[in-house]
């Protein structure tokens, strides 16, 4: 624990502090739910991110493994009557399965190519979902899927189990970072044929970035269908997919830090772009679509590393320069006191 | 150097700004949109009786749902006009769900948290309404449902109703017709969206019954641009009518194909489609073809000893005198479910803690059927509130 808090010691204090505190602070059930909205994406984006910023593979398919978590946690638990725990633990392994076969066939694809292809395999899931109606229930979905019992099935209740997963997630994506796993992803991502004459089994790696991230995607999915009751095939298509890329965009692919901050900001405009629509008649619908878009054009133009890196590497130009300053002044001052001597 | 700075810091400040900015606007209640001003007949002292309504606004169930708010937000302005409920304003506040589950869920439960509503209208598509269905029946808030599927009210749940025709009665209504015309071999062409798929499903079940055999089984996306190679495979076989189940714009896109393809056999479209955006999208093409609807269809047409005639007329008259346009049967939807929730309310005395038991009761005339609600059956209609028509003219004429 206090390597962690030397580590990242302001960070993840802030974290904590703002993730408790946050429930509190908005006590409106309502918020609530937002919260846990913002938390079940930032799984995914975490996720993602650990894919796309520290690997450097991208997938436009992220919504098909949240779909498969979703899928096997509510037919497990809906149709053979198991405990809503183990449907999640199942949410977890089945999308890494899926994830390890995609993973295996498309390891060798790059840039465009692996972009078409996670393309693909969103569209497959998701018809497959929509076809396989003696499971999934087809296109009208199914119902009556049970909570999960954390401390009572309260709103708040939820929120806190969905953020402690997010903070597992989160610390285990910070310390892969800091690993030589970590560090490994990065040399693939900077260049591939760098990496394996460094001797690091690109493959695999990739692999193992494939799967990890498939495995957040399907626990979250396993929990947004606990949490909604019903689920149906239609919110795990591109457009999601889309979504979570731009979330992770935005705060910056390759800072895990980004990833969440990312997300947070997503969802704090669409909300405020709910409430900003009630005081302007004219903005309402697919706003945030379009806001979302021009923030993605604004963020790719002028800073392509995205929100956080660009942030911190302000701050640390900002506490360089400080530093020398008064460096510059301290040399200054003391020859000045040498003069005075002298 | 300096401007460089400035540079530096824009993006991330501009940003911030916009974050604070949609912060800024929290302090704001949801409006509630029209009618909420009380009438003038000393109903203003009382306490405003709230009713929240998830409507498709936006999204592909838009044109279901923009009606629907058009036809409350109508009636809730009669209503306050003549004394509210019970002595009380009625007050909606509107909210909508993007055609989208999440959307809806998020929205059903800030109407229930912030604006503390004690009852619910909506949504218009099946995805959101069984997600609402989920909650309300977990808070024994009374809901009224505007989506189609079966599934909403089947099985029964306390409190949750919905005034559509179902794709059963919609079935059974296309299979008594094809009865009396003695055909037995039938073809079907659905979307594979939950609407049509729940049409396939109920052809399906109750074609047996009816002594009719289901000789192809075909479906189609919703976005597609052609079903022809479906329509080529179905006219290879023996079919006898084809029927097809779908929303605007994929029937039409079948019925202008299947003229092209000379697909020789009748073609009964479902209630999905049955508004003038199809007569619209159709053209000549549409000539002959048969739609199962409900009478609000043709407001002109119905016998004037039918119980539905006056208030089919009354609201048709109302709703073209405010927007200009006749009502589809989505309007209807809408209109009924709010009607419903007043006579429930009535019955309870306005208070909603009884509502769901009340409506289980209740018994009222709309322009979509006959509503019979009892403990067993949530959504109260049979399919002979439904009618046959065909287009003649480009023009719905009713089938005697």
């Amino acid at each position: 624990m206090k390597q962690l808090l030397e580590k990242w010691g302001k960070g993840i204090g802030i974290y904590l502090a703002l993730m408790i505190v946050f429930p509190f602070v908005m006590p409106d059930e309502y918020y609530r739910s937002v919260g846990i909205i913002i938390g079940l994406h930032a799984i995914v984006t975490i996720g993602l991110c650990l894919l796309m910023g520290l690997a450097g593979q991208i997938s436009l398919g992220q919504a098909a493994f949240w779909g498969l978590g979703a899928y096997t946690s509510a037919v497990l638990t809906t149709k053979y009557g198991l405990s809503p725990f183990v449907g999640l633990v199942a949410s977890a392994i089945v999308p890494g399965l899926f994830a390890f076969l995609l993973g295996r066939a498309i390891a060798g694809l790059q840039g465009y190519y692996l972009a078409m292809a996670t393309l693909a395999f969103g569209y497959i899931v998701q018809i497959g979902i929509t076809e396989w109606e003696p499971v999934t229930g087809g296109a009208s979905g199914m119902i009556s899927i049970p909570q999960v019992p954390f401390f009572g099935d309260s709103e708040l209740s939820m929120y806190y189990l969905i953020w402690a997963i997010v903070t597992c997630v989160l610390v285990f994506s910070l310390n892969l970072m800091h690993s030589r796993v970590g560090r490994a992803f990065r040399a693939i991502h900077k260049s591939e044929i760098a990496a394996t004459s460094m001797g690091v089994d690109v493959r695999k790696f990739k692999l193992n970035a494939f799967v990890v991230s498939g495995m957040f995607a399907g626990i979250s999915g396993g929990l947004y269908a606990h949490y909604m009751g019903i689920l149906d095939p239609q919110p795990f298509g591109l457009h999601e997919s889309i979504k979570f890329l731009t979330m992770v965009v935005i705060g910056g692919m390759t800072s895990i830090w980004g990833a969440l901050i990312g997300t947070v900001l997503i969802g704090f405009i669409s909300e405020g772009l709910i409430l900003l629509s009630e005081v302007i008649p004219g903005l309402q619908g697919d706003v945030d679509t379009i806001v979302f878009g021009g923030i993605l054009v604004l963020i790719v133009m002028f800073m392509p590393e995205g929100l956080v890196p660009r942030i911190r590497s302000a701050y640390e130009k900002a506490q360089a320069k400080k530093a020398k300053e008064t460096a510059a002044k301290t040399q200054s001052g003391e020859r000045v006191e040498r003069k005075a001597a002298t | 150097m300096k401007k460089r700075i400035v540079s530096k810091w824009l993006y991330p400040v501009a940003i911030a700004s916009l974050v604070m900015l949609s912060a800024c606007g929290g302090g704001q209640q949801a409006q509630p949109s029209g009618g909420e001003q009380p009438a003038a007949t000393g109903a203003e002292s009382k306490e405003p009786i709230k009713v929240g309504a998830i409507f498709s606004l936006t999204g592909p169930n838009s044109p279901l749902g923009v009606p629907e708010k058009q036809a409350v937000e109508l009636l809730v302005k009669e209503i306050n006009g003549a004394g509210g409920v019970d002595g009380r304003p009625l007050e909606v506040v509107f909210e909508d769900d993007k055609s989208d589950n999440t959307e809806a869920v998020k929205a059903i439960k800030k109407l229930v948290s912030k604006e503390k509503v004690v009852a619910m209208l909506g949504s218009s598509g099946t995805g959101p309404s069984l997600g609402m269905a989920e909650f309300a029946a977990a808070e024994k808030l009374p809901l009224i449902s505007m989506a189609a599927a079966d599934q909403i009210t089947n099985p029964v749940r306390a409190g949750i109703f919905k005034t559509p025709h179902t794709d059963v009665h919609g079935t059974k209504r296309v299979f008594k017709y094809l009865k009396e015309k003695g055909i037995t071999k039938i073809a079907m062409l659905n979307d594979s969206n939950p609407y049509g798929s729940g049409w396939t499903t109920q052809l399906k079940k109750y074609a047996p019954e009816y002594g009719i055999t289901v000789v192809a089984e075909e479906k189609y996306g919703t976005k597609d641009p052609s079903m022809s190679s479906q329509l080529t495979k179905i006219k290879g076989t023996d079919a006898q009518v084809l029927i097809v189940a779908g929303t605007n714009p994929g029937p039409a896109t079948i019925v202008k194909e299947a003229k092209q393809l000379n697909l020789g056999i009748p073609i009964i479209s479902s209630h999905g489609s049955a508004n003038s955006k199809f007569l619209e999208l159709v053209g000549d093409a549409g000539e002959g073809v048969l739609m199962v609807a409900g009478k609000l269809l043709v407001p002109d047409q119905i016998d004037a000893n039918d119980p539905q005639a006056a208030i089919i007329k009354k609201f048709s008259e109302g709703y073209k005198a405010a927007y200009n346009e006749l009502p589809d049967g989505f309007a209807g939807y809408g209109y009924d479910g709010l009607n419903l929730l007043v006579e429930g309310l009535k019955q309870a005395g306005g208070d909603a803690s009884k509502l769901g038991e009340v409506l289980e009761k209740v018994k009222y005339v709309g322009v979509t059927g006959e509503f019979t609600f009892s403990a067993d059956d949530h959504n109260g209609l049979t399919e002979d509130s439904m009618i046959m028509v065909e287009v003649k003219d480009g023009k719905f004429q009713i089938l005697k």
